[in-house]
């Protein structure tokens, strides 16, 4: 390659850093200049050392001149004051879901990112994922006819077993912002606009189940459950059109079973083999590919910061539906 | 020998009650039929060997006990010829497809056992001992679906079947779930719409319910399956308690028979459910019993469903108590 590589930073070193930062190693295009992080996981400091990233402050890291990109991993109630600062130093910006964790910290994202015109990319990564790129294709390729229901669900362990701030709700938002953020942008990316939410939460902080009802401007009814009390992180969807139906375990571990002794509770929360996922199916790895080739002067990737407010928008809307215990209408968020 | 007879005929779960009333255990015989339509009466009639009656009374009077499977809309009528005839009456669901229909039938004199054959499902049986050990603690919520194809006929005709989708599928899960928990509903949202053309009711719908205890509970009620799709009807739930979850699959028991041009159907084995029902409301009253399924939880179903229609219509979230009133 003629070019120098992007200089890319990232901020945070738990388990999505991990991933993200194992997929930088082998990007042509980047070279992961440094990090920061307040605590710093073990895969984390064993994958920077291999690839001589040197650990920072925030400052030191976002300091203009140094970086050209951030890779953003830290948790929910950050995201946004960080984008911003990034955006102001000059950077482009990947940043994991969701964007924010208010609607009204994705305004402020939306300011910044129109008046520095920086590039931001958000982790959607289910749009990468190839049954889901199918079922979506399915869609739109109208093999499915009218779609007149779309099941999802997406449930885990708790991640704040081992995460203590993803059971804080002011800060992640629980299975709502973690988990059911990536059926909803999927809905959004395969059937449009979204118009009413009603949904319904029970459990304890950091135990949450909750259930949604989607109406589709398109008339579409969509419905997806989440959970932070299953044994296992299991997914899936299916779509009920009037000429078909797609149906689909996206488990990680759909396929095969595994029980261990008298182990019950995984001690990670994380898709189980993402390591064994071959690089052109691996969604981490093509979201991140093509944010950095988007940051290089390349196509568009798959979900920019318009997308990630879109469906921060519906999660807000389906969280003040809990709240209120009425259906509420999507509104524009920008 | 008791002797059965059918008032009305036009519900797709006729048949299925003729076949079942003739295994050699339940000491039975579907004798006689009754139907409004006095032409669909007579090919029903000829079709699985009974005898036709004028009325719903001459039908009374030629056996010891009825079904009632006509149109949703004339369960009221139906049942009261029954009582008038003093004859036990097993009521198909739901118990009445609107406010009006469903107090009548609550109200009604007669000995009335509500079909809910769900309750006779092993997965059913199982999860429900499961629960009552207490371990589970308390329900915190439910996911169900119990989704097939269009039935046809008078389902698609609001003035007769009351609705569409909501009213045919929601009262099997709503039921299970008060069998398993021992629940109430609160309140109720729906989405529904038509996506195919059934008629004038919906044939897709969400709901998504609340129990007095705080929990939440959905329900996929749609007719979004091909007409020929093997394994269409489901009946499936995910419950989530304090101390776990489980999920139940009633067609988990049944088994797959592939025939040479590859096509699928799925197999129940064993006793059906349709037949455990039967036979327990006939060891009923002919015992002098209680309804195994009396009226009262046939309402309580059938009443989440009814406002679960009322939600779809007004976009508003609806108190199940003041759907009934």
């Amino acid at each position: 390659m003629a070019r120098e590589p992007l200089k890319v930073g990232v901020l945070g070193a738990g388990a999505m850093a991990a991933v993200h930062f194992a997929n930088l190693a082998s990007c042509e295009r980047a070279t992961v200049v440094g990090f920061a992080a307040n605590v710093v996981s073990k895969e984390v400091e064993i994958l920077s050392r291999r690839i001589a990233a040197e650990r920072m402050t925030v400052d030191q890291l976002l300091a203009p001149g140094l970086i050209d990109a951030v890779v953003i991993a830290t948790p929910t109630d950050t995201h946004a004051d960080l984008a911003c600062r990034a955006m102001d130093a000059g950077m482009s910006v990947f940043c994991e879901k969701p964007v924010a964790r208010s609607r009204e910290e994705g305004k402020r994202v939306a300011d910044v990112a129109a008046s520095t015109h920086a590039r931001v990319a958000i982790g959607h990564d289910l749009r990468y994922a190839p049954e889901y790129d199918d079922a979506r294709r399915y869609i739109v390729d109208g093999l499915l006819g009218e779609v007149a229901t779309v099941r999802m669900f997406r449930v885990n362990v708790s991640p704040a077993n081992v995460k203590p701030w993803y059971g804080e709700a002011s800060r992640s938002g629980g299975p709502l912002f973690d988990m059911a953020i990536h059926d909803l942008d999927w809905c959004l990316w395969a059937l449009g606009p979204i118009r009413r939410v009603y949904a319904r939460q029970s459990g304890p902080a950091g135990k949450e189940v909750a259930s949604i009802v989607l109406r589709h401007d398109c008339g579409t009814i969509a419905y997806v459950d989440t959970s932070w009390r299953d044994s296992r992180l299991m997914s899936g969807l299916e779509v009920c059109g009037t000429e078909g139906i797609y149906r689909v375990s996206a488990s990680s571990d759909a396929g095969l079973q595994v029980v261990r002794g008298e182990q019950e509770v995984p001690a990670s929360y994380l898709p189980t083999g993402v390591s064994d996922v071959p690089p052109w199916d691996d969604p981490y790895r093509m979201e991140l590919e093509a944010a950095m080739a988007w940051f290089d002067g390349g196509p568009e990737p798959r979900a920019v910061l318009a997308d990630g407010l879109a469906v921060l928008a519906v999660v807000t809307a389906a969280e003040e539906s809990i709240r209120k215990g009425t259906p509420v209408e999507v509104k524009e968020t920008t | 020998m008791i002797r059965i007879g059918l008032l009305g005929c036009a519900h797709v779960h006729a048949a299925d009650y003729v076949a079942d009333l003739r295994v050699d255990r339940l000491n039975a015989r579907p004798l006689a039929v009754f139907d409004t339509d006095r032409e669909r009466a007579v090919a029903f009639a000829a079709q699985h060997g009974l005898t036709v009656a004028d009325d719903p009374d001459g039908l009374c009077r030629k056996v010891d006990a009825v079904i009632v499977v006509s149109e949703h809309r004339r369960y009221p009528e139906m049942v009261s010829a029954a009582a008038a005839a003093g004859r036990p009456v097993l009521c198909e669901k739901p118990l009445g497809a609107t406010p009006e229909d469903c107090r009548s039938l609550l109200s009604t004199p007669a000995w009335l056992s509500v079909s809910f054959p769900v309750r006779y499902a092993q997965p059913v049986l199982r999860a429900r001992d499961l629960i009552a050990g207490g371990s589970l603690g308390m329900l915190l919520a439910m996911s169900g679906t119990n989704r097939g194809a269009f039935p046809g006929g008078f389902f698609g005709i609001r003035a007769l079947a009351g609705g569409g989708a909501i009213i045919d599928h929601v009262v099997h899960v709503a039921d299970a779930l008060r069998f398993l928990t021992g629940c109430e509903y609160k309140t109720v949202y729906a989405e529904a719409g038509q996506f195919r053309p059934v008629g004038d009711v919906e044939d897709c719908a969400q709901i998504l319910a609340t129990t007095t205890e705080g929990a939440w509970a959905s329900i996929d009620p749609s007719w979004s399956r091909p007409p020929d799709m093997p394994g269409a009807l489901d009946f499936e739930m995910t419950l989530w308690f304090e101390h776990g979850w489980m999920h139940l699959d009633e067609g988990g028991t049944r088994g797959m028979l592939v025939g040479s041009d590859g096509r699928i159907a799925y197999q129940d084995h064993g006793e059906g459910t349709n037949v455990k029902l039967l036979a327990d409301w006939i060891s009923a009253f002919t015992r002098g019993g209680l309804p195994p399924i009396p009226a009262s939880d046939g309402a309580k179903a059938t009443s989440l469903a009814l406002a679960a229609v009322r939600s779809a219509a007004s976009g508003e979230v609806v108190a199940v108590d003041d759907a009934m009133a």
